[in-house]
Formats: C-alpha cells, structure tokens, sequence
C-alpha cells in the first residue's frame, strides 16, 4: 500500500510538465473537489451525521476572504483562515443545535439545508455583499492575493490543500477520536454506554469539517475570481461535495479521492461534450444514475470494493475476507426470544440443586483479588470491615458501591419503578428478578443514565449520578450491556471491544492491546477480526460482556445476557462472569434463568410492577410466597399450600 | 402598513395554499405508510407542471381538466420508483434511503432540463386573465379554482384513506407495519399504493398550478424543500397536519412577501422550520403523547 501511495504521488507531482492546460483544469477540480469531499467525510462520512448544507461552509469562508481582500486589503493567505474560523462557528452553531436536539437522519438533513438557504438568501440581499450578482475579484496576478498566472500554482496548491485534508483524516482514523467516530455512526446509544460522549465528539467532527470547507471556499473564490451566492451556497453545491465521498465511500479514508476521481472529470467531460450539445444537466443525470447504482450495488462505495480486490489480485492472506463472507451462523435466533423463555422458567421451590460452594469461593471478599490491571480506583476504595445490616446477607461485605433510594419513573400511565431502593455492596452479586415489564431494565436504564428518574437519587461510590450522560456514568466504574445486543455491526470484534478499552486507555496501542485481552478472556479470541455483525447470538452475548468489561468498571450491570442461550452456552457464561466477579468487579444480575441467578447471586431482590417486593438470600427468595404470587398467581399460591 | 394589502396578501396566499396542501398531503401519506422521504417530490411535481404544459400546447387540453391525464401518469411513475428502486432498500438505514431519492432528484430535475430548457414557462388558459372583485380586494379566478379542485382532491383523497378497504389497509399499514403483516395484509402492495398516490398528488398539483406559478425545472428542489418544511410544520405522517400546514406556510410566504421583500419570504418559512425541528420536532399539531 505505501509503494502504491508513493507511486501516485510521484506521478501527481510530476504530472504538470507534461499535461495541456484543460487537462490541469480538470485535475485541479479533481483535487479541489477531493479536498471538499475530505472535509465533508468527517462528519458525514466518519460520524455518520448526513449533511446537505455544506456549501455554507464554502460561501462563509469564500465571502470571508474575498470582502477581507477586496475591502481590506488583506491578502488572502490570512483571509482564509479567517474565513474558515467563521466556517467553523457556523458549523458549532448547526452542529450544537442539531446535536444537543437530538436531530437524526431526515431532520439533521433538513437542519443543514435550511441554515444554508438562510445563508443564501440572505447574502442575496445584502447590498455590501454584492447582492443576488455577488462579487468579482480583479485578476492581478500577485501570489500574495492568492492569484498565479501559471496555472500549475494552482494545481500544487490544490494538490497540497487534498494531501493536507487526507493527513488530518488519517489522523483522526487512527486516533481515539476516529474509533468513537465510527462507534456513533454504529449505535450511538452503545457508543454512550462505553463512555463515548458522542456530543463532544460529534462537535468536533462538525467544527474540523466546516473548517476545512471554509478553507476551500477561499480557493474557490481565487480560482474562479466570482462569488454568486446561488451557486457559493445552493444546494446544488452542497450535492456536488457530498456525492463524490459517497460514491468513492463514505467513511473511508481514500473514499473521496477515489470518487473524486470518478466523478470530476465524468462531469467536466460531459459538460464540455453534452452541454455543448444544448444538453445541459446531462452530468448530473449521470450523478443521479450512479447515485442509484451506488445505493443499491455498492452500498459502502467505490473504495472498499477496489481495496478488496487489489488484496485478492495480489494473493495476499487477507484477513478481511472472513468478514465479508462469513455468514451468519444459523442455527440460532437472530433476535432475542427473552420473552417466551422467562415464561418456561420455573420458580419452584428446588433451585437449590446447585451447591453453594461456588458461592463460598467468592466469599471471602475482604481482601479483593485486585487483578485488574491499571486499576487506580480500587485503591480509592477504603475497605472497612463494617458488616452490612443487610438482612441475612451471605458474605460478610465491607462497603456500600451503589445505594439508589426511592427511585421512581413513571412512562405516560405507566408506573414502570415505583419508590425502589436497592444497595449493592463492593464484591457483591446481586441478583434483580421479576416477572416480564416487571420495571428490571429501566432499573437498568435509571442506574445507568439512559433515563432520568421522575423521583430518587442514586448514588455510586459516595457520590449521586443522577443527571450525568452514560458516558461520563461508564467512566465513573459503572458500565452496563443491553438485553438486546447492540454491537457495533460493521466493525470487527476486536474493535468493538477496544472502543470500550479507549475509555481507560485513550492511546490506540494501550487501548488494543487492552482490548486483545479481554477478547481473549471471553473466548473471542479466534474470532477477533470477524465482524460483529456475523458473530452468532451467544457470540454476540460474549461481546457485549466483553465490551462492557473492557470498559475497567467497579459496577457491571447485566442484563439478561444469558437469554436466547442452550445450556451448554450458559454454562460457559456462566464460568466467565464468575470470572469477572473474581477478579474484583461488582455485578447487578438481571437474569430470567433461576438456576443461574440462584447459583450466582450473594443476595436477589425481586421486582413485580415497579416495586420491590422481596430481597433476601437466594433459598429464602426461592419459597417467599409473594414471589411464588408474583410469578404464578395467587391461586397458585392457596393451591400448593407450602 | 394598507389593510387592503395585507387582505388581499391573505387571501391570495389562502388560495395558493390549497396546491401547498394537495402536495404535503402526497408526502406525508409516503412518508406515514413506508417512513421514506421522498426528496424527488418537488421534480415529480414539475414533471407534473409539464406534462400539462404538453397536452395544452400539442393537444389543447385545458389544465384544469388535465390534471387528472397528469395524475395518472405521475401514479405510474410513482409505482415505477417504489417497485423498482424504493422497495429495494425499504429496510436500510434512513440515510441511504435519503441517498437513493436525491438521486432520483437529479435524474428527474436534469431529464426535465434536457427536454424542455432552462427558461421559466407557464401554461395559459383561458380563467388566466380573469378575476373577481369581492369589495376592496380582487381574487384571481385561475387561483379560485385551483385551490377549489385541489381542496375537492384532498378531501376525495382522505374519503379514500378512510372509507375504502384499500385506504384503510394503508391506514393500518402506516399505524403498525408489522401488525398488518400478522394479519396477512400484502404490505407491499400497499406501499406501492401508497407511493403511486402520493405522486398522484402530486401530479394533480402540478397540473393545478401550472396556469399560476412560473416553473422550470430548477423550481422542483424549491418545491420539494417547501414540502418538507410543510410537513415538518404539520407533523411528519399527519395528512390533517399537512392540510393545515399547506396553507399556513402559503399564507406565511405571503404575508412575508407584503411586510418584508419578496426575495426574503422564504427566509420566514426557513426559521419556522428551524424552530420547529428544534422545539416541536413532531409538528404544531402533535397530540402530546407520553
């Protein structure tokens, strides 16, 4: 890959000598518009956050740099970079409303396109401005205002302003920054849950973008020496910078080169052959066509096909095919049967058949086997040696992780958590039962940050996390899993897992080699290079421990990670999450498997209808008749009188 | 400021409302049944604005009866999208389904200017140049019965949705897509329906407008834009919604273009759509549901 970087490059620079003067118009254009794609593929491309109103970005930082020259005499050298700070306040005004209201897809969409049509109507009727006509710069001919009379000049600063957008996406890639990027455009929710702010990180994916493509629009305008507000900031723009990465592939770091490169001179060419023809518009119905094409055939773009089949021509062990065709395991159920398997489970009175000795071993918590590398906060733990007045608790626990009080959430009629209180001691497993929409996993969502509760408090390590975002909870120690996977589908095991390991260890090589371990800790080690999406159910229930887990948390909350599961699979999760809790991590267990959750749990409380209607060890939980009531009924209960 | 003017802007606005309501109307009953934007629906409205421009200049047919020619044909066409591209992808991610409709956008917008030129044109008809005085203030009688036909249109369209089987089977397939599959309704049917109706709207409106609003094929981005904020006003999905939005955007853009320039009347349309995807993303009319 780099001898065919090098080469290109070689070529490219060499290229002036020998091409005609249209010739160089059209690499110019494919430089420019490759650079515009660059800039563009941040945010719509890496951070998945479609954009139709780019060509603001243009306009602000063409009109910047023109009025700074024109009125001001400053060179444009200066002016541009003027320019694209304006460019980029915009882009933090769009992206911060956007962002902060939740606008997604269709309405992120219209968001852009609307700021851009205020942005050409009003630079239309402002006279200053030059109005609906817009404005002319004089050719001089001086470097110094950004004019050359040999047109290669612009073909090396075209040139060098594309190598500069590629590097700084290159960077991002490879960086903390480019991983989360690709974990919000994946499942931002997910993302959230491993202590991504995908806020933040959206913001600055927005302000790179838009300032980059202020940039731009300086070039624009001292290339074409005209500025008219309904091409600098018409939609059409906006298309023409959006469609190149998208073709070539968004998202991907050579993508908008390689669409660039495709649709420029497809469009110069017919432009000059087909609108001489009286045929205007003729490229764009190309665009259209091919838009299609691209949508339906090549979803994720020209780019990642060619790369593949450059890797398959040359033979070489490619590791990314195993993704591409690895299908589906089958055999198993794509989505979560959770609900017709709680019913099969039986609350009778003998869940006791596992012994209690595996309990035992995790007795003894006084002095926790602090294996967790790189774990500061266990230090930060005091560990006391006051026994809980927890009722019959089992182990002799030490300190109060988490304690949540009268926490209550209410959905339309819906009382779903109703004054719960609920502590989780350092070293503990704790088990959370109750029959299906018994409130279990807005518990979870409440602990977690998803939701805010209506009433209550939570607090976690002496300090209330109600009101914080997921991610700044999942920094604090407390990560969780969803009942329904959320993997990130389109990247590799191992990468899902290190975007939770980056929460921890922000440098990529640290995060990866965090991440190899906890693969391999959950038996996903041969499979580390697969892509979720192929993963199998059980597979995909190991990742999003393993994800969650890598996340270094002091709380694991779990929810129903053994459902959908054959007992030789629970079995195996089984071992992994007595594993887990061994090496020191806390667990809040939601489970519908009784033999599991009676085996694991020190202590289960029981919830029917938002409200906890039983706590205690797990032989007292198994025969509490309103348990039995809450699962069977209470005609169950009179008639197998215990 | 003349009360007169700000009278007459009202009405007038009321009128080219009705066409506003007929083509919101369309989108929102596409986007309602298969949660698809339909970015090409401004390009299929002029699609609509020439066929009528055709069969008046080649075959003398007045607009206002070739409206229905117009709606059928942009049924077809409709039909044609969805079976053919649409259905394809009705399970990708919302963006891609942005993608594929822009790009039918552009083929439509550019097939339009390949045949038929850039220059703004406009179909003649006899009610063009007349019009009616109701005391101080004047009523373009094209405009009358534009809005009258494309009211009628709306109001036959939602007695379709609401007392006919296949309306109903839209309805419900639009409510829970999943439930009408359980109980055995061929769904892709109804979207096909579902998107040939739309674009009929569309066609009607087309043909409707075309005696009173200049077009050329640059005049469908503006159009579908308009759409969209209507639809964003009225609540995404909402047929009453896009009725009411249709004509207070049309009222909005009229007054805005008495009280300010004309040239700054979409800016007023374009900041209501701001500050309604930002405080009322599920539209003025939204029942609060929580």
């Amino acid at each position: 890959m780099r001898w065919v970087v090098g080469a290109a490059l070689a070529v490219l620079l060499a290229l002036p000598a020998v091409l005609s003067s249209y010739a160089m118009t059209i690499f110019i254009l494919i430089f420019f518009y490759a650079f515009l794609g660059q800039a563009w593929n941040s945010v719509g491309g890496y951070a998945g956050q479609l954009s139709v109103g780019h060509a603001a970005f243009v306009g602000v930082g063409g009109y910047t740099a023109a009025m700074l020259s024109i009125e001001g005499g400053l060179t444009p050298w200066v002016g541009m970079f003027v320019g694209a700070v304006l460019a980029a306040l915009l882009g933090a005004i769009i992206g911060y409303l956007g962002f902060r209201f939740g606008l997604r897809g269709f309405y992120f969409v219209l968001l852009t396109v609307a700021f851009a049509e205020i942005c050409r109507i009003a630079v239309s009727n402002i006279d200053a401005l030059g109005g609906p006509l817009g404005l002319y710069i004089t050719f001089t001919g001086d470097p110094r205002q950004f004019q050359f009379s040999d047109g290669r000049v612009y073909y090396y600063v075209a040139l060098a302003l594309m190598l500069v957008a590629t590097a700084t996406a290159w960077a991002i890639e490879r960086r903390r920054f480019g991983m989360y990027l690709a974990a919000i455009r994946e499942d931002e929710a997910a993302a959230e849950a491993l202590g991504v702010d995908a806020f933040k990180y959206k913001m600055l994916a927005m302000i790179v973008s838009s300032f980059l493509t202020g940039l731009a629009g300086t070039f624009y305008a001292f290339y074409l020496f005209s500025l008219q507000p309904n091409t600098l900031f018409g939609i059409p723009l906006s298309v023409e910078i959006a469609i190149r990465p998208i073709v070539g592939g968004a998202g991907t770091l050579l993508g908008p080169i390689v669409g660039s490169f495709i649709l420029t001179p497809l469009a110069e060419l017919s432009r000059l052959y087909l609108g001489q023809g009286g045929l205007h518009g003729a490229h764009l119905i190309a665009y259209g066509v091919l838009l299609i094409g691209v949508v339906l055939f090549l979803p994720e773009g020209a780019y990642p096909r060619l790369r593949r089949a450059l890797q398959r021509s040359r033979g070489a062990p490619f590791s990314g095919d195993e993704r591409s065709h690895a299908a589906p395991v089958s055999g198993h159920p794509r989505s979560e049967p959770g609900d017709e398997r709680s019913h099969a489970a039986p609350v009778s009175g003998h869940p006791q058949s596992e012994p209690g000795d595996e309990r035992s071993h995790a007795a003894p918590v006084s002095g926790h086997p602090q294996s967790e590398p790189a774990d500061e906060r266990s230090h930060a733990a005091p560990v006391s040696g006051h026994p809980q007045s927890e009722p019959a608790s089992r182990p002799p626990l030490q300190q109060t992780l988490l304690v949540a009080r009268g926490l209550s959430r209410r959905f339309g009629g819906l009382q779903a958590v109703a004054g719960l209180d609920l502590t989780v001691q350092h070293g503990e497993m704790l088990g959370l039962i109750g029959p299906n929409g018994a409130g279990k996993t807005t518990v979870f969502n409440l602990l977690s940050g998803f939701l805010t509760p209506d009433a209550g408090d939570v607090s976690f390590r002496d300090r209330s996390i109600v009101g914080l975002p997921p991610h700044a909870i999942c920094r604090l120690g407390l990560a969780r899993t969803f009942q329904i996977v959320r993997p990130f589908p389109r990247m590799t095991v191992l990468e899902n897992v290190r975007v939770g390991a980056l929460a921890r260890h922000p440098q990529a090589v640290a995060a990866r080699a965090r991440a190899r371990d906890v693969v391999e800790r959950v038996g996903l080690g041969a499979r580390e290079r697969v892509t979720a999406g192929a993963l199998t159910l059980a597979e995909r229930k190991r990742l999003e421990l393993a994800r969650a887990l890598a996340t270094e948390p002091s709380l694991l909350l779990l929810d129903e990670v053994m459902a959908g599961l054959n007992p030789t699979e629970i079995e195996t999760i089984i071992q992994l999450i007595r594993g887990i809790h061994e090496s020191g991590v806390s667990i809040l267990l939601i489970e519908h498997n009784m033999r599991a959750v009676m085996a694991l749990s020190h202590r289960i409380v029981v919830l029917s209808f938002g409200e906890k209607i039983a706590e205690g060890a797990p032989a007292d939980i198994a025969n509490h008749p309103k348990v039995v009531e809450a699962y069977l009924g209470d005609e169950y209960v009179r008639a197998a009188p215990a | 400021m003349d009360v007169t003017l700000v009278l007459q802007g009202l009405l007038s606005g009321l009128l080219f409302g009705g066409v506003y309501s007929l083509m919101a109307v369309g989108l929102t009953l596409i986007f309602g049944v298969m949660r698809v934007v339909n970015f090409a629906h401004g390009d299929m409205m002029v699609w609509g604005m020439y066929l009528a421009y055709l069969l008046a200049t080649r075959a003398g047919i007045d607009p206002y009866l070739s409206f229905v020619v117009c709606a059928a044909a942009l049924f077809a066409l409709g039909l044609l999208v969805q079976r053919g591209l649409v259905d394809r992808i009705i399970d990708a991610p919302h963006e891609m389904q942005i993608l594929l409709m822009l790009g039918v956008a552009l083929v439509l917008e550019n097939l339009a200017l390949v045949a038929f030129g850039p220059e703004p044109t406009r179909v003649r008809t006899p009610l063009g140049a007349a019009t009616l005085w109701i005391g101080p203030v004047f009523v373009d009688v094209a405009r009358l019965v534009t809005f009258v036909v494309a009211v009628a249109l709306t109001v036959a369209l939602s007695l379709f949705l609401y007392r006919t089987d296949l309306g109903r089977t839209i309805r419900a397939a639009a409510d829970n897509t999943y439930g009408a599959l359980v109980i055995g309704t061929d769904v892709r049917r109804v979207y096909a329906a579902a998107f040939g109706v739309g674009a009929a709207c569309v066609g009607a409106a087309g043909a409707l407008v075309s005696p009173i609003l200049p077009f050329q094929p640059s005049t469908g981005l503006s159009l579908s834009v308009t759409s969209f904020n209507i639809v964003i006003i009225g609540g995404m999905g909402s047929l009453l919604g896009a009725f009411i939005g249709g004509l207070l955007v049309s009222v909005a853009e009229s007054l805005g273009a008495v009280f300010l320039k004309p040239s700054l009347k979409e800016l007023v349309s374009f900041s209501l759509l701001i500050l309604i995807l930002l405080f009322r993303p599920a539209g003025l009319f939204a029942k609060r549901t929580s």
